[in-house]
């Protein structure tokens, strides 16, 4: 891991323009991914964390979705003002994508290796036989036995801990500088999930790419992440190295999520730390900071302003007035 | 509630059970290929007030074996009795009341609402069956719903108007409606968010105590299980592999496969991860499982009996019960064994 940013998110907004009104899903975010470093976005569905990541990629979903505001600099370079056509070259070449269904990311009428060759060829231009010695050593990458045999077969064949290594494979065949992974081991069995994250890490050293990783499970941020930036209703409310996020973590919301996770370790039983209520409507979000409605030290100004931004330590920061009286 | 507060006799008994699904190929010539052993001589029991935890992957067993308990499967072999009575012949009016007894929540709270209902009348459905008069039903659909902290107001709404947490405390609702001695909770939390899963285990909890429900809890996650579970049931491809107080299991890993899921709990915090037992392969398809063992394919201290003999379940310690050759009385793999339990506890 270096000091040198390979991306930055600054003040990204991104709006669903409904019928209903307009939904607030991504208001503000920014967050600096450092080369070779794996960050963990957390937070509950409907957070946003995943439509962070379409603003990034451009990948937005149809039906009322666009980016206001912002800057993507990938390389230093504001990718939200480049033309489709250059997008398309820089994805999967510098950025690529993991999404959480490897059911639904590999199409069913083409075979593991046409999809995967596909991915190569766009990048190499090379010889079938080339591309097709390079598919199967991607296939050996990412751990799947007899790749030989393997690349023929189609994605119903295999198993989906064998499918996301797939998706794997195609993902960072470009070798990417950016690997954005959404939740990429939630529809997996739990002892294959293991497997996937340790494999990810495994590719991750070999090229040095950074990871910017997506989840609501705290388990998987302690395990894979060296940074985690904690998502709640469209902003990024607390971020900072993981032991100390861990350890202390400054925002409510995050003390309360980490709370809340029944734990592997002490004597059984017992009654766990509860959140009361419900994030509020991303249609009519308050003025003031969003988790006030639940937060069990609110004041009177936290109803009326979003709180500041405020260093804890180091590179810890979190968004709380309470830290900012300190 | 400890397994000490809850009464000796079980309330539900599982007694060597077996399902087989045959399979074949062709529509209107059918060949009869094989069979499927999707739960394969099983046992344990359910006592009044307690919950028993079932745990492990896709292929395992556990969605069959709470289908047999709900009495939506019949048996290949084997007995499952509730109160001391064998529930697979009931008929008519003993099966209508068999299933006001045995109640369950599924883990999509967005599919097993009808949508077309209002929540009052989908809590009050069983109550119906039951043949109940209507002003009894209202109070008693008000008392649910303040049960699991919704409003009486809410009977009139439909489930589109609730969010997942609350949905699922409808249907948690409706499956006391009836007073069932049991429910079975299908990975109830898992569709969940972060946030209100404590609230859901937490509410769990609460009815358990005040109605004295047991509950039969089918989830992959170990962590929910030790925090709800009295006993825990580990299932690797239809049998039973480690069986014991949920206590003495999380204090005393004895299985490699549980040893491995216990690796796979991704741990609640960084920097505590020691060794861990990480398994290659996938898991073998139930159509042709392997030989033995039916782990020994992944399993990291396999040895050779393994792929011959199937090891049996047997005690290993008061109430604790393990299929493993490694726990053979006499064996001469003590030693193995007890690096095989300082791998996975790790600290």
């Amino acid at each position: 891991m270096s000091n040198e940013n390979v991306l930055e998110v600054r003040d990204l907004v991104t709006y669903f323009f409904l019928r209903r009104g307009v939904v607030k899903a991504v208001d503000g975010v920014s967050f600096d991914l450092k080369r070779g470093e794996v960050l963990g976005l957390v937070g509950e569905s409907g957070c946003g964390k995943s439509l962070t990541a379409l603003s990034i990629m451009r990948l937005l979903p149809k039906g009322g979705a666009r980016t206001l505001r912002g800057a993507v600099r990938l390389g230093g370079e504001n990718i939200l003002t480049r033309s489709p056509r250059q997008m398309r070259e820089i994805r999967g070449r510098r950025i690529s994508m993991i999404l959480q269904d490897p059911q639904t990311s590999l199409n069913p009428v083409f075979s593991v290796g046409e999809q995967l060759r596909e991915a190569i060829f766009r990048r190499t231009r090379g010889s079938k036989a080339e591309v097709m010695r390079e598919a199967v050593e991607a296939l050996r990458r990412v751990e799947i036995a007899a790749p030989d045999q393997r690349i023929g077969q189609f994605p119903h064949q295999m198993s989906g801990g064998m499918k996301q290594r797939v998706v794997g494979a195609i993902a960072v065949c470009g070798q990417p500088e950016v690997l954005i992974a959404d939740e990429p081991t939630t529809a997996l069995d739990v002892t294959i999930q293991l497997q996937y994250l340790k494999l990810l890490k495994r590719l991750q050293a070999e090229t040095g790419m950074a990871i910017l990783f997506i989840t609501h499970d705290f388990g998987v941020v302690a395990r894979m992440c060296d940074r985690v930036a904690v998502m709640y209703a469209g902003r990024i409310v607390e971020c900072g190295p993981v032991v100390q996020i861990f350890e202390h973590p400054s925002h409510p919301y995050t003390q309360a999520l980490i709370a809340s996770v029944p734990r592997m370790s002490g004597t059984v039983g017992g009654r766990l730390a509860t959140i009361d209520g419900q994030p509020p409507s991303l249609l009519d979000l308050p003025a003031g900071c969003r988790f006030a409605a639940r937060c069990a030290h609110v004041q009177a100004r936290c109803r009326d302003t979003y709180p500041p931004t405020v260093t804890v330590a180091g590179e810890h920061t979190a968004d709380c007035w309470r830290l900012g009286a300190q | 509630m400890s397994p000490g507060q809850a009464s000796a006799e079980p309330l539900l008994r599982v007694d060597n059970v077996s399902k087989y699904y045959a399979f074949g190929k062709g529509v209107l010539v059918a060949r009869r290929l094989g069979q499927i052993k999707a739960v394969d001589g099983i046992s344990f029991s359910i006592r009044p007030g307690e919950t028993v935890g079932l745990v492990g992957e896709s292929g395992c067993g556990k969605t069959t074996t709470s289908r047999l308990i709900l009495n939506l499967e019949t048996p290949t072999a084997g007995e499952v009795r509730l109160e001391g009575q064998p529930i697979h012949n009931l008929k008519g009016e003993a099966l209508t009341a068999f299933r006001g007894k045995v109640q369950a929540v599924f883990q999509d709270p967005w599919s097993s609402l009808n949508p077309r209902m209002t929540v009052g009348r989908t809590i009050a459905e069983s109550l119906i069956v039951a043949g109940w008069e209507r002003p009894r039903i209202a109070a008693r659909v008000a008392e649910l719903l303040d049960q699991v902290r919704l409003e009486a107001a809410h009977a009139q709404l439909y489930p589109h108007e609730f969010s997942g947490g609350q949905r699922q405390r409808i249907a948690l609702a409706a499956a006391l409606a009836s007073r069932p001695g049991l429910i079975v909770l299908d990975e109830p939390i898992s569709a969940l968010d972060v946030s209100i899963r404590a609230q859901m285990m937490n509410l769990l909890k609460d009815i358990q105590t005040h109605d004295n429900v047991a509950y039969l809890l089918v989830a992959h996650d170990l962590a929910t299980v030790r925090h709800m579970a009295d006993q825990t049931v580990v299932m690797y491809l239809g049998k039973v592999v480690e069986h014991a107080p949920t206590q003495t299991l999380f204090d005393d890993v004895r299985h490699p496969y549980t040893q491995a899921l216990f690796s796979a709990v991704l741990l609640a915090r960084p920097g505590q991860l020691k060794e861990e037992v990480v398994l290659t392969g996938e898991i073998p398809s139930p159509l042709s499982p392997p030989s033995g063992c039916r782990f020994h394919t992944r399993c990291p201290l396999a040895m050779p009996r393994c792929a011959n003999a199937e090891p049996p379940l047997r005690e290993v310690s008061p109430g604790h019960r393990v299929a493993c050759h490694l726990y053979e009385i006499g064996g001469d793999s003590a030693v193995s064994a007890a690096g095989a339990r300082s791998v996975a506890t790790g600290g």
